[in-house]
């Protein structure tokens, strides 16, 4: 690493936080008096920011309504078979449901109906379930979330540890057994991991329920820890892999070598070398969590799990317009939101990123 | 009629069967027609019975989600007024009785000792509501088709109903069971959940032996029996039904102790469940067709020769014996099972006079010739989707392949889900499709009249068959009815062959040892199937 990064690992954070806010409080007023482009102050730049990228997530999401629209229009079905199942409706019936469900009119205005009532916080009604979307998605977004979230906490307190040892063990017997596990664990197609956790910890050591997602707190916990440990095994050898690396780039920069004649103690060099590691890791993070919204379908699908994956999958299929669109759009926002805490975050780790937020 | 899909949306409706193999592995009576309420199980109690479903639902309503299995779990809760028995016949359901004073009009007795889950009795009101509920495509999108020949529903008396049809139909009266579009519940509980019907917040309401406590679409449902019913208390107080998408999940959760009872085993997963240490798996004869279907508006199988060669490119005995090894299945020798014409003829003499049919007999060597006279004698290329619920189709349609191929046709198959099979089938684009579907009702033309009738998935229209059709629809004297039936299967699989029967599939149950059910033919999971099972000794 540089010496400039050298400067930024070693400076307090504390200290370096106090120093920024300072300068953009006091240095705005007299920058501007002498015609210079004034430093904007770190919330004004946030507020930008965030501004910014709301903005450009909400250009994105109409986007996407317009494509997700047409995506499920055109892809293989018909959606007065799925209604009315295999035996073909009479005519009458046919023409009813068409009127019912609006789907007599104009594409384009199918879609400004659908856009207008959207936007008025009516997200529709699903034809599959024969209930509202909201409805539908307040009974299966607590699943999904605990899944997911459980998941991500296995992975990433699994994950980043095993890379350290990894970093700090390079190739020795342990860093070598961690890759070639997080190798598998990349490999490994996650209904086929889903299926080997229920032989193991549901059939022979019965020590899970095989399905359902529980009643209560620790039920709950109970029969998520199955399903999560899946999505977990395929995230987390990502976040090994990118940690190791990041780690081990660390170790052996100049600031370390320094800080290990001077006689710092390994631990806390490997605290410091961490806390420079992050940002790589935490944006691999940033991703794996967006990937584990989308990745939940087999998983649910393997653990009989109500959540907002398997619902997807499920409307795509039955050309369910109102509910595709609106999950569609939730994991598109959840995504955009999660990519903005992530950059967010690089503030709190790197003043090196405060300093560029406010030119 | 309805249609099943074993996973969510599915394969049909299911055929009937007084299955000798049952009674033999059951050690109980194979008398289907036996009363519901003399299907009482005669064992001890069981305080929860576990049930593992194939696929997933999303609706408990069979009007608004018309999945076979989601007929066999409403079945437990919602009556209709008849059900079906594997002879043919009808009983007595919420209908005491009934009559038929001209050709267009049933007048039925209501029960008097039928009683809601939530305790009010059943009125004749009731079912006039719940007909109407039933017949309207806002409520009702799956079945109301099914009854596009009713006319009126009317209270006629304190416990009389009169239906009046628009035309003759003589099989109506299935029409007005539960295992197709009928499910009765009160007038006042449909009025205030119109079309929100088997959500999670507004469960089925029903006089049947059990009432739904809880529903979590995707996850599972959850019954307790009610100890008011009419045809008196079952041994079985709550059951627990779990949906599972995937097969091998199912089977490990078998494994692991938490299922009692697996509904729908495929014949290709039959011999592992049989091998599986504490279950045993009972079937349902011929329960499911398997067929092709031709669209002979789509080139090249507006050709006959086309369709005779792709026809007797299958080897359906082979086919059966070795690689459906399940056992109870057989080569199909018409769209109608033998059990379908039970009305008619015993079981030996319908399987009989189907047999009869001319068959397109397996013979590469023919279907090349047939091949050769056609427009196309150096073959062509064609897609063929099998539902990604039934893996035998799939099976079947890799051997099709390979067969063709050797004759110069490139067959192209994939899976696909069961909603893109549907829709392929009858967008009238796709020359080749894979039929599947179940007899339900046991009415003789249920599969002859959806595969040949109004709005048939090969888009097919033929003066002698419609006109045969129109006959058998009004034909009250059965046997005439079952020969004009085998009449059209002979214009369908032979003439104008539009349709190719490939096999007659079982619909088989996994039973832990130690639960037993009194009796098992098709039928009996379209009426309150529970009410039937209990601990054996």
């Amino acid at each position: 690493m540089s010496a400039e990064a050298t400067t930024v690992a070693w400076a307090p954070a504390a200290a370096l936080s106090a120093s920024d806010s300072g300068k953009g409080a006091s240095g705005a007023g007299s920058v501007e008096e002498v015609g210079v482009p004034r430093k904007r102050s770190l919330a004004e730049a946030l507020a930008r920011i965030i501004l910014l990228r709301t903005a450009g997530s909400v250009v994105m999401l109409l986007v996407i309504s317009v494509l997700i629209f047409l995506l499920t229009y055109l892809s293989p079905g018909n959606i007065i078979t799925n209604l009315t199942g295999l035996h073909p409706p009479t005519p009458a019936v046919a023409a009813a449901l068409r009127r019912e469900y609006g789907l007599n009119q104009p594409l384009v205005v199918q879609y400004l109906h659908w856009l207008d009532r959207f936007v008025h916080g009516n997200w529709g009604r699903s034809m599959r379930d024969q209930t509202s979307v909201s409805q539908l998605f307040a009974g299966r977004v607590g699943v999904t979330l605990a899944l997911v979230g459980l998941g991500f906490a296995m992975a990433v307190l699994a994950s980043v540890p095993l890379g350290v040892i990894a970093a700090r063990r390079a190739g020795g017997m342990l860093d070598r057994t961690i890759s070639a596990v997080s190798v598998v664990g990349l490999s490994a197609p996650a209904f086929a991991t889903g299926l080997l956790l229920l032989y193991v910890f549901a059939y022979l050591v019965s020590a899970f329920p095989p399905a359902g997602a529980g009643q209560g707190l620790f039920d709950d916990l109970d029969h998520l820890a199955l399903p999560a440990a899946t999505l977990a095994i395929g995230v987390g050898a990502y976040i090994v892999r990118l940690t190791r690396t990041a780690m081990r780039r660390e170790l052996g920069s100049d600031y370390v070598v320094f800080a290990r004649a001077r006689g710092v103690s390994e631990r806390r060099l490997t605290f410091v070398a961490l806390r420079n590691a992050a940002i790589p890791v935490l944006t691999m993070a940033g991703l794996v969590l967006s990937y584990l919204v989308g990745a939940t379908i087999l998983v649910e699908s393997t653990f009989s799990l109500p959540g907002l994956g398997l619902l997807l999958q499920e409307s795509v299929e039955f050309k369910d317009f109102a509910v595709v669109q609106f999950l569609a759009l939730f994991i598109a926002a959840v995504i955009a939101a999660i990519m903005l805490l992530v950059d967010l975050s690089y503030l709190v780790l790197s003043p090196e990123w405060r300093q560029r937020l406010r030119r | 009629m309805p249609s099943l899909f074993r996973s969510r949306p599915a394969v049909w409706r299911v055929a009937l069967v007084a299955s000798v193999a049952t009674a033999t592995l059951l050690g109980a009576s194979a008398q289907t027609s036996a009363a519901v309420s003399n299907r009482a199980a005669s064992g001890g109690q069981i305080a929860t019975l576990t049930v593992a479903a194939p696929g997933s639902r999303a609706n408990l309503y069979p009007g608004n989600e018309s999945g076979t299995v989601n007929y066999w779990i409403d079945a437990l809760v919602q009556e209709g007024l008849v059900h079906p028995t594997a002879n043919g016949t009808y009983q007595p359901a919420l209908a005491t009785s009934w009559s038929e004073p001209n050709a267009t009009t049933y007048v039925f007795q209501i029960r008097k000792n039928a009683r809601f889950s939530d305790g009010t009795p059943l009125t004749a009101a009731d079912v006039v509501a719940s007909i109407d509920y039933a017949a309207s495509a806002k409520y009702s999108a799956q079945t109301a088709s099914y009854l596009a020949d009713l006319a009126s529903a009317t209270q006629s008396g304190p416990y009389q109903v009169t239906v009046k049809l628009k035309a003759p139909q003589v099989s109506f009266l299935s029409e007005l069971s539960s295992s197709a579009a009928l499910w009765v519940s009160s007038k006042s509980f449909l009025q205030a959940h119109g079309s929100d019907l088997g959500t999670p917040t507004s469960l089925v309401l029903g006089t049947g032996p059990y009432k739904v406590t809880k529903f979590v679409p995707d996850e599972g449902v959850w019954l307790t029996r009610d100890s008011t019913w009419w045809g008196g208390v079952p041994k079985v107080k709550n059951i627990v039904v779990t949906f599972y998408n995937d097969e091998s999940a199912e089977y490990l959760a078998a494994k692991s102790g938490a299922v009692d009872l697996a509904l729908w085993i495929m014949p290709t997963q039959e011999p592992s469940w049989n091998s599986l240490s504490g279950f045993h798996v009972i079937n349902a004869l011929q329960a499911s067709y398997v067929g092709l279907i031709f669209d002979p508006n789509v080139k090249p199988f507006n050709e006959l020769a086309v369709r005779k060669a792709v026809a007797e490119a299958f080897p359906r005995q082979t086919f059966v014996n070795r690689v459906l090894r399940g056992g109870d299945s057989q080569v199909a020798t018409a769209i109608t099972a033998p059990v379908s014409l039970r009305a008619a003829y015993s079981q030996a003499g319908a399987t009989a006079k189907l047999a009869s049919i001319p068959q397109n007999t397996f013979s590469l060597s023919a279907a090349k010739k047939e091949l050769a006279s056609s427009s196309y004698p150096h073959g062509f290329t064609t897609t063929l989707d099998w539902p990604n619920n039934g893996p035998q189709l799939g099976l079947a349609a890799a051997v099709l392949a390979s067969n063709l191929k050797q004759i110069g046709i490139t067959l192209k198959v994939s899976e696909v889900p069961i909603e893109t099979w549907l829709g392929n089938m009858f967008s009238n684009k796709y020359g080749l499709n894979f039929m599947w579907d179940q007899v339900m009702t046991g009415d003789q033309s249920e599969l002859a009249g959806f595969l040949l009738g109004a709005g048939n998935p090969s888009d097919f229209s033929n003066a002698q068959v419609n006109s045969l059709l129109n006959t058998e629809y009004a034909q009250t004297n059965p046997q005439k009815r079952a020969q004009e039936i085998i009449e059209l299967n002979k214009l369908a699989t032979g003439t104008d062959l539009v349709d190719a029967p490939l096999w007659w599939e079982p619909i088989g149950m996994a039973f832990k040892d130690g639960i037993s059910i009194s009796s098992y033919d098709f039928a009996t999971f379209y009426s309150p199937w529970a009410a039937g099972i209990s601990a054996s000794s």
